[in-house]
């Protein structure tokens, strides 16, 4: 018996030894490390790299070929300045950057595609205040109002804009908008109605509309009320919207919709009615303004719609398709509203000299000339020098951006994710289908979540 | 065989009086060995992910040494294993050799499977980030809600049909297969098969390819609709008509679409298996084909039936990919597992996501339940 | 079945035989089967036809008429190799490509190390709590991989291992969740195996592990074939792990495919083409190894 009590106790303590020695020699990960220092250090939030070694990194969301003129735009200032700068692409930038900045591993700059989680890290204590690093008053003059409102917390702005992405635009095919009797330049909403209503009466839809987008279907939906909320209640009230200190069917949201209404479901206004609009791709949706006769005319579509035009358009841009800008609404707010988006950069090491140099010139008005000329780009600044621009319709797309009287953030991207990106889509699409304005927004306001 | 046996084992019969004492230096060595073996097999793969740049950030060389790394190291963990248990007392060798097979492979269920089981049942009592337990909150949130009853209505739907009608056009397919002459069979059946290589996603592209709609102004570029308007009607919105499912049929299409070759292929090999004989006494006795189909081949392939129809109902629990490119959901075609991803990923909900899927885990229960009683009566007839 | 026609060779040989038709083999031929089966292959070759024919169509034809247009007026129609060329070049597809491979290799042939040695234990040593054991694998077969997901993001993140986002993350999770299906259709292939075999050689006094390498390992190659062919079809077309657990730079081909779908619209004529650059090399692998497929599937199944 004491023999296998014996043996017992050997193969136990194999056991033992075997775990123990696999756990204590194991390989640690590199990039574990608790905390990463807040806010410490003479108020600089720090991250574990080490400053002043001529090497900045950056994280960013987008990759590819914008990656490659993302490249190719600071490869002067690399070479003036000694820096090098090391640019990661991470599709799930939004996840990633959340859990290295919390795990310690925090690169020296950020580019965040929406503001939400910049002003998250910002709470936290993360990231190093804009006005401590950069000449605050300075990018206030030259940048499109309203982006560094965006990115503030407390009182102070966490983040500054090295591109930005403009949607209210209008599209229409050059030659045959105007031989339909279209205008090229409207005052007002209330104006481009009449304009359309001449066209219709002749007998083709005014607008193409496409907001198919797979799994994503239903978000031109939510740029369109966006646009409006914007145009009937101004910026205030869409703030207060995004943050949800109004519901989401609050009455002037409610007028949104119904101005929408009125574009979208009015009769014959709109090339294919509700089954075309959600089948169409939002890609093909101006495809049939090219047709010979067109059977449509007018997309509102982001700069990048340029990127899904038909070839032939496409060869020639400036002849065959011409921009104007969404006009704002009479009676409504007063302004000219711009509805877009942009890279915000956020900085973490915030006592490196290097990563300042680069903070600096990423958020200039230098900055992007090489960008532009690929196309594409569209400066933040109003002071950026247009001759960039590789076509008539890009500066004019400037053009309209440097004269809004304010700039708001797709606010879809800044809602919850359960309503930015879920109910928002969706009842969109209901609402397109016959849903009620008070139907679709009551139903949106029940999903927005708790807390 | 036996000439098999003689010249691949060495005989090395041991000693009876051996063969109950501890063989120390193999105990040493296996125990040594298997230590040895776990630590580098553990470090080469967590330096494959920390430190990509020591095998020059090259994937080919990764995957290679992957490979060998794996394969070999499995072995030489099985061989020093081995040794290491055969240097034990006999008795203790025989009773701890089993287990010590099943280690390895049990591990890996234990820590991908049922530990996550577990920790999802527990997730599924807590908040949206699993910090603080919120006791049934969970479960009433989803029970509540209209989409959960109407994604459970739509996944008994495809259970109901993907599965049975999968099998039925397998056996049809390789019925009508077997009658053709040896070429055409081994060309149709290849040609069945076919899509099951094709991911879930690629599929998607395909059938988008049928089921696609433009303004019946414009030419069609739907396959289905271009039928449709040939025949003077108009073009449908078909992956939106939610009268009477529709849009969730025209998914299962897809499945069936991609899944009937497995199921031929597999049923096709039964019916070819059953003997001859007894379809000769049928006819002798002057049943029908069809009698013959149904009274004497049905019966005889029912094992490979019950098998492939599980195995589709087990694919179908999980469809996710078809209905989250196609439709997401949209216009009650929502099912499960896509609303469980879209509260995950999309929401950030793990709490109601994990209720989600406890939910989907108990509606397999009947599944696996019938799997163990198949099971142990398998065993019995053994 | 034998080669004894019923009716003379003559009639065999001759091209269009007047009375019934039969073929090589004797069997009489069944139109009422050609012709079905003619339609059902038809059936099921047309949605990948019009893949194929619109994956070499551009962008603006494919928007503008069908893809069957162009199969009836091939000269009216531009054929262009572009987005083969684009969706390699621009899409990246030529990396993914390779970290499928990367990906699927590994997460194949990793399973049936383990499971093998598993299978042998249950289908030749006797052990207390053998059939319990193995109904635990009939269950977790079951056991839909969505509960796997949170805790395993978490076991494999930046605060747990921090290897999520490689490819070992995914070899891991895929050996783990193949292992049941490999076991089960294994020991199911190996129970079939002449018991005598084994105890013959183990009166010899081979040890199990030579056992297991020298005689039940290679008589066992049919099922790992047919287990590999599927495991490899579902690692390579797995959309949800890949997406999960990769990141960018190590994305497989099918998350990139689902990114052409989703973003901005530029991808539209891209998906066709990377659809059916994606289906390639699983259909190589399936007809390489289909020989092995059917016999190793359906050994266990068939007798129950």
């Amino acid at each position: 018996m004491a023999q296998v009590h014996r043996r017992r106790r050997l193969v136990a303590m194999g056991g033992a030894i075997l775990t123990t020695t696999l756990l204590s020699a194991c390989l640690q990960n590199p990039n574990a490390s608790d905390g990463g220092g807040a806010a410490g250090l003479n108020g600089y939030v720090d991250n574990t790299q080490k400053d002043g070694d001529k090497v900045v990194t950056i994280l960013g969301a987008f990759g590819g070929d914008e990656k490659k003129a993302f490249e190719a735009s600071l490869a002067e200032f690399e070479k003036s300045s000694g820096i090098d700068i090391q640019y990661t692409d991470d599709n799930n930038f939004t996840t990633i950057v959340k859990t290295r900045v919390t795990a310690g591993d925090a690169p020296d700059i950020a580019l965040f595609p929406q503001p939400g989680g910049l002003i998250e890290l910002a709470e936290a204590g993360k990231i190093q205040p804009i006005d401590s690093v950069l000449d605050y008053d300075a990018l206030a003059t030259t940048l499109v109002p309203g982006f560094l409102e965006s990115t503030r917390y407390k009182g102070r702005s966490y983040g500054a804009p090295m591109r930005m992405a403009v949607k209210s635009i209008v599209w229409y095919p050059k030659p045959a908008w105007t031989e339909a009797g279209g205008k090229t330049e409207f005052t007002s909403l209330q104006d481009l109605a009449k304009n359309t209503d001449e066209i219709k009466g002749k007998g083709t839809a005014p607008w193409c509309m496409g907001w198919g987008s797979d799994a994503a279907t239903g978000w031109v939906g939510t740029d369109w009320i966006e646009e409006m909320v914007l145009r009937v209640s101004g910026p205030d009230v869409y703030d207060q919207w995004v943050s949800h200190k109004i519901p989401f069917n609050d009455p002037q949201i409610l007028k949104a919709f119904a101005e929408f209404g009125k574009l979208a479901k009015g009769d014959g206004n709109v090339f294919g009615g509700a089954a075309n609009i959600i089948n169409t791709k939002f890609g093909d949706a101006m495809t049939p303004a090219f047709q010979d006769p067109p059977k449509c005319y007018l997309m509102r579509q982001g700069n990048f719609a340029t990127g899904f035009l038909p070839k032939d358009v496409q060869a020639d841009l400036d002849n065959k398709v011409g921009i104007f800008v969404f006009p704002p609404l009479d009676g409504g707010y007063g302004g000219q509203p711009i509805l877009g988006g942009g890279d915000l950069a956020a900085q973490f090491n915030g006592n490196d000299p290097d990563t300042i140099e680069v903070m600096k010139f990423l958020t200039s008005d230098k900055f992007g000339g090489p960008w532009a000329k690929v196309g594409g780009w569209l400066s933040p600044h109003k002071t950026f020098d247009a001759t960039n621009y590789p076509n008539e319709l890009t500066k004019q797309m400037a053009e309209i951006v440097s004269s809004a009287d304010v700039f708001r953030f797709d606010a879809s991207d800044l809602m919850p994710k359960e309503v930015g990106s879920g109910t928002f889509w969706t009842e969109m699409v209901k609402w397109m289908n016959g849903a009620s304005d008070e139907e679709t927004a009551t139903a949106i306001e029940n999903s927005w979540p708790k807390s | 065989m036996s000439t098999a046996t003689d010249t691949v084992v060495a005989p090395q019969r041991r000693d009876p009086d051996d063969i109950n004492r501890a063989n120390v230096p193999k105990i040493v060595i296996g125990l040594f060995g298997l230590i040895l073996t776990a630590w580098a097999l553990g470090n080469l793969f967590l330096a494959f992910g920390y430190y990509p740049q020591w095998f020059l950030d090259n994937k080919i060389l990764i995957a290679a040494l992957a490979l060998i790394g794996g394969v070999g190291g499995a072995a030489l963990l099985f061989w020093f294993l081995n040794m290491f248990i055969e240097g034990l007392p006999n008795r203790l060798s025989q009773g701890i050799m089993p287990y010590a097979f099943l280690l390895p492979g049990f591990g890996l269920i234990a820590l991908m499977l049922i530990y996550p089981t577990i920790q999802t049942i527990n997730y599924s009592f807590a908040n949206a980030n699993s910090t603080e337990y919120v006791g049934l909150a969970n479960y009433k949130d989803i029970f509540g809600s209209k989409d959960f009853w109407n994604a459970i209505l739509n996944n008994l739907l495809w259970l109901a049909l993907v599965p049975a009608i999968t099998v039925a056009i397998g056996i049809i397919v390789a019925v009508l297969a077997d009658k053709l002459s040896a070429q055409g069979e081994k060309v149709s059946k290849s040609i069945i098969f076919l899509p099951m290589a094709i991911s879930f996603v690629g599929a998607s592209a395909i059938w988008n390819l049928v089921y696609a709609y433009s303004d019946k102004s414009q030419s069609q570029v739907g396959l289905l609709n271009a039928i449709v308007t040939k025949l003077g009607m108009d073009p449908k919105t078909w992956l939106q008509i939610s009268d009477g499912k529709l849009n969730s049929l025209l998914m299962m299409v897809i499945l069936i679409w991609l899944q009937v070759g497995f199921s031929m292929i597999l049923l096709s090999s039964a019916i070819k298996g059953v003997p001859d004989d007894t379809l000769e006494a049928a006819r002798i006795d002057g049943a029908s084909e069809l009698q013959i189909f149904f009274k004497v081949i049905i019966p005889q392939i029912r094992g490979t039936i019950v098998t492939v129809f599980i195995t589709v109902v087990i694919l179908v629990m999980k469809v996710f990919d078809i209905v989250y490119v196609l439709t997401n959901g949209r216009d009650n075609s929502d099912v499960i597992a896509n609303l469980f991803f879209n509260e995950m990923f999309a929401n950030s909900q793990a709490g109601r996501a994990s209720a989600i899927v406890v939910v989907l885990l108990i509606a397999v229960l009947p599944i696996l339940w019938y799997q163990v009683k198949t099971f142990r009566e398998e065993q019995m007839n053994r | 079945m034998s080669s004894t026609a019923m009716t003379p060779a003559p009639v065999v040989s001759d091209p269009k035989p007047r009375q019934r038709r039969l073929m090589k083999d004797g069997r009489p031929r069944s139109m009422f089967s050609i012709i079905s089966m003619i339609l059902l292959c038809i059936i099921w070759t047309l949605p990948t036809l019009g893949l194929l024919v619109t994956s070499f169509r551009s962008r603006d034809d494919a928007q503008s008429n069908g893809w069957w247009n162009a199969l009836f007026n091939p000269f009216g129609t531009g054929w262009t190799f572009e987005n083969y060329r684009k969706v390699i070049a621009d899409a990246d597809l030529g990396n993914a490509f390779l970290n499928g491979i990367v990906v699927a290799l590994p997460a194949t042939i990793l399973p049936i190390m383990f499971a093998a040695f598993a299978a042998y234990a249950f289908t030749f040593l006797d052990f207390p709590g053998k059939d319990l054991l193995f109904i635990a694998i009939v269950a977790v077969m079951v056991v839909p991989i969505q509960v796997a997901f949170q805790p395993m993001l978490n076991l494999l993140g930046p605060n747990g291992l921090g290897i999520s986002g490689q490819y070992i993350a995914v070899w891991l999770l895929h050996t783990g969740f193949g292992m049941p299906l490999a076991i089960y259709t294994l020991r199911n292939y190996m129970s079939t195996l002449p018991y005598s075999v084994v105890e013959s050689a183990k009166i010899d006094g081979a040890t199990h592990y030579q056992i297991f390498w020298k005689l039940v390992a290679p008589m066992a190659m049919p099922a790992m074939a047919a287990f590999a062919t599927l495991q490899f079809l579902w690692v390579w077309n797995d959309l949800l792990i890949a997406k999960l657990f990769l990141n960018s730079g190590n994305s497989t081909v099918i998350v990139k495919l689902q990114g052409l779908l989703g973003t901005q619209g530029q991808g539209q004529e891209l998906l066709t083409a990377g659809a059916f650059i994606s289906m390639v090399l699983p259909m190589i692998v399936f007809f390489a190894l289909q020989r092995f497929f059917v016999r190793g599937l359906t050994s266990g199944a068939v007798k129950g």
